[in-house]
């Protein structure tokens, strides 16, 4: 087996005639094409003999995911005194503080802001080589000019605990989160213009919070690198291999099953290393293909979930905000009236009431009790009221492509 | 406030918008002695590196073990599905990989109702009290 | 508060007496010292600063001055939206057309195109993507530019800061950074940068920001991130020797 095990670079001219020759000799060699991406495994159970070849696929891979080294706790105390939330430039290490920055001296120069602690990034040539990165760029639909290596980027979440000799996506998930907040905030609030703001913030966390984006990453079928790096070190498999997978520094590990070991306060949890992915993503997307592009990604892959909008909607005082929006917008007093009943006498009565202004009918609910029912009639009459929708409307954004009107613009939601 | 808002996560609707293909990665386990995998091996010379074109956004991944041949797809929603193709000819591993291919991954059920959908009913749902007072119902 | 104490309050106070025509007894309204159960006179807290609020040139005319001048009016936008924009939810208890919402997208457009627009100064970078330099997001300086400070000073600058709409929390607090002066300023900056985005479309706001917050060289929102961050670096070495 020893001369059987060694890896064969495949260009994709000859890859049939060349498969089929090389099968029944090597147990383990790659097929590489830009368009395909075949692996094929040493068998598991086999005792293979290291050579050459398999060293240099063991050898050092550009881990991110680091173990632990020694990191000592010497500056803890100094540290907690200063509000670090403002001061992502300090991390902290056995000497006190450092920059994670390389900051110019003209502070305002910010293209020659660069992090210190990078030494290297994925170069195109090696991205390309990795199975997983071909078909998550194919599964996308990217554009060609997105590159495998930005891919591969956007793949490898900042390590807080030991920052990262390899480029990270951490500016890129920055920049994502805000392109991605931007377009969702004006699609909402352009086509839901009366939505109160704490319903508009929750709304957009619906769209792209954490969890969503968690959704969004698993459905376009990233995976996670959580073997040690000894694992992954024993598993005989190609450096390039872990390129199309999500690596981050998770806060907790789980030895065995029921057992959780929280090992420190840097890391990130699983949804948190997905979302940022899947920001970065929408940077690099951006980065290559501009704006627009980017616009229509977005809206074909988050606004195309659907998020129940009337759902997110809890009243404490209905009736009482209902009549201050009455007499805020010059409606005469809402007064509820019983509209139909059902077994009054019975164990399961019910009651239809509509809310009126004057003449006109603002909602109507229907409860087992007389205060119930007028409870779900004003809750029903806000809700359309803050849930009003202008037809076709045209966000801010798209004026590019002409016919722009300017949007209606909200006076703000009722303060009791 | 008067209004407090609840958390929810938005519902994906793969193929509104964009259509991402649920099946990531499919493993072809072949036995380069066995009889059983003859199939499977006319399958991986012949037809394996055309399919691969045909899908670029799966992953293909060979592993050569000893027993009987299988195909294992991976999806997005972490599960998988495995299908034994011993003694299969060429086309009938063919098949099968297609299957695993147009797979969503998810348990297979019974659907009870004629239509599902995440959206309200556009016709609403008839309510007796609203019938017209004469013709209604009093109990 | 007792019935007597009521009576007493209310003879201290001034208050008028309407009678409108749709109702049938007469309303008294309190001006002065706050009152329980008592309608306050909307002529008391519709008036701040000796402005009774509504559309008119005389509360309009810093705002509007400072936008015929840039650019020949290029960004000017109606009177009752810039009322709205120099309107504070505090102000008469949030009755009148607010800037709250303005303000959210303006701020989210704000961020979203001042990142663009440090990513994408000129770099030599060898991590940057297509010459957008990604690494300094994140760095102080990108933080500050839309700190509530740097967008109160440019409302200040601009000498817009002299009708606002707005209430106090506290009137004792001179502080402008508890008190709520700046969060309120930033938010009408936030609010005019979200009028001029909903009115005139993405293109004339991004050219405004551009142009008047980040180019401008007085009250540039990037010169005064970059102040403030030395100030708090220097509060931090600070905190190291203590």
């Amino acid at each position: 087996m020893g001369s059987m095990s060694r890896v064969l670079q495949i260009t994709s001219g000859s890859r049939g005639n060349t498969t089929a020759a090389a099968f029944g000799l090597v147990s383990s060699f790659w097929l590489r094409s830009y368009s395909t991406s075949i692996r094929i495994l040493a068998p598991q159970s086999s005792t293979s003999t290291s050579t050459s070849t398999s060293t240099t696929t063991k050898s050092s891979t550009a881990s991110t995911t680091n173990a632990s080294s020694n990191v000592s706790d010497i500056a803890e105390e100094n540290f907690s005194k200063i509000d670090h939330s403002l001061t992502p430039e300090l991390t902290k290490n056995s000497n006190g503080f450092t920059k994670i920055y390389k900051t110019p001296k003209k502070l305002d120069d910010f293209g020659s802001y660069e992090r210190i602690s990078f030494e290297s990034k994925i170069s195109e040539e090696e991205a390309k080589l990795s199975p997983p990165l071909l078909a998550l760029h194919s599964r996308l639909e990217l554009p060609s000019s997105f590159k495998y290596s930005t891919l591969a980027r956007c793949l490898i979440c900042r390590n807080k605990k030991i920052e990262n000799k390899i480029a990270d996506n951490f500016g890129l998930s920055v920049f994502g989160k805000n392109v991605l907040v931007y377009y969702i905030t004006e699609y909402l609030l352009v086509n839901y213009p009366r939505l109160p703001i704490s319903i508009l913030n929750s709304a957009v966390d619906g769209y792209i919070g954490k969890f969503s984006l968690y959704d969004v990453g698993k459905i376009w079928g990233i995976e996670e690198e959580t073997r040690s790096e000894v694992d992954r070190f024993l598993s005989d498999e190609p450096k390039e291999y872990i390129y199309g997978k999500l690596k981050y520094e998770p806060s907790f590990h789980s030895p065995e099953d029921g057992v959780v070991e929280l090992t420190n306060n840097k890391g990130i949890d699983r949804a948190s290393a997905y979302s940022h992915a899947v920001c970065a993503i929408v940077a690099g997307y951006y980065a290559h293909e501009g704006p627009i592009a980017t616009k229509n990604f977005i809206k074909n892959h988050i606004l195309s979930r659907k998020l129940n909008l009337s759902e997110l909607f809890e009243f404490t005082e209905p009736i009482l905000e209902l009549s201050k929006l009455c007499k805020r917008e010059n409606l005469k007093t809402p007064t509820s009236r019983l509209i139909a009943e059902t077994g009054r006498l019975s164990n399961s009565p019910v009651f239809v009431v509509g809310v009126f202004s004057g003449e006109e009918k603002l909602g109507e609910g229907q409860g087992a009790s007389l205060i119930e029912a007028k409870v779900r009639a004003a809750v029903q009459a806000l809700k359309a009221y803050y849930l009003y929708r202008p037809l076709d409307p045209i966000v801010p954004s798209d004026d590019v492509h002409g016919g722009f009107k300017p949007v209606f613009a909200d006076k703000g939601e009722v303060v009791i | 406030m008067p209004v407090k808002a609840l958390s929810k996560v938005s519902i994906a609707r793969n193929g509104i918008g964009a259509f991402v293909l649920p099946c990531r990665r499919i493993t072809l386990q072949y036995c380069n002695w066995g009889g059983s995998s003859q199939g499977m091996r006319d399958f991986l010379t012949q037809r394996l590196s055309k399919i691969a074109q045909q899908y670029p956004e799966i992953e293909f991944k060979v592993v050569r073990k000893s027993g009987h041949p299988i195909l294992r797809g991976d999806y997005s929603n972490d599960k998988d599905k495995v299908v034994c193709v011993r003694n299969f000819n060429i086309d009938v591993v063919e098949n099968k990989l297609k299957l695993l291919v147009n797979s969503t991954g998810s348990q297979l059920k019974k659907h009870k109702q004629n239509v599902e959908s995440l959206n309200e009913s556009v016709r609403g749902i008839w309510s007796p009290l609203h019938a017209h007072a004469e013709s209604r119902y009093k109990i | 508060m007792s019935l007597q104490r009521s009576l007493k309050t209310i003879r201290n106070n001034q208050f008028r007496l309407i009678t409108p025509f749709t109702q049938s007894r007469s309303i008294a309204l309190v001006r002065g010292e706050r009152l329980r159960g008592a309608i306050r006179d909307p002529e008391e807290y519709l008036t701040v600063k000796n402005h009774r609020y509504g559309v008119t040139e005389d509360n309009l005319k810093y705002i509007k001055n400072y936008l015929t001048k840039v650019e020949n009016g290029k960004f000017l936008i109606p009177d009752d939206l810039l009322l709205q924009v120099i309107t504070h939810k505090s102000f008469a208890h949030g009755s009148k057309p607010y800037n709250e919402k303005l303000s959210v997208i303006g701020f989210q457009l704000l961020k979203y195109y001042t990142s663009f627009y440090s990513i994408s100064s000129p770099t030599n970078s060898k991590f940057a993507i297509n010459n957008l330099n990604f690494d300094c997001l994140g760095s102080l300086v990108s933080k500050f530019i839309i700190h509530e400070e740097c967008l109160a000073k440019f409302i200040k600058s601009k000498n817009i800061n002299q009708i606002i709409f707005w209430k106090k929390a506290s009137p004792l607090d001179e502080d402008p950074r508890t008190n709520g002066e700046n969060a309120v300023y930033s938010k009408v900056t936030s609010a005019l940068v979200g009028a001029i985005n909903l009115f005139h479309g993405t293109t004339k706001a991004q050219e405004f920001i551009k142009e008047e917050l980040l180019d401008n060289q007085e009250a540039s929102l990037v010169k005064t991130a970059v102040e403030l961050s030395k100030e708090f670096l220097s509060g931090r070495e600070k905190n190291k020797i203590n």
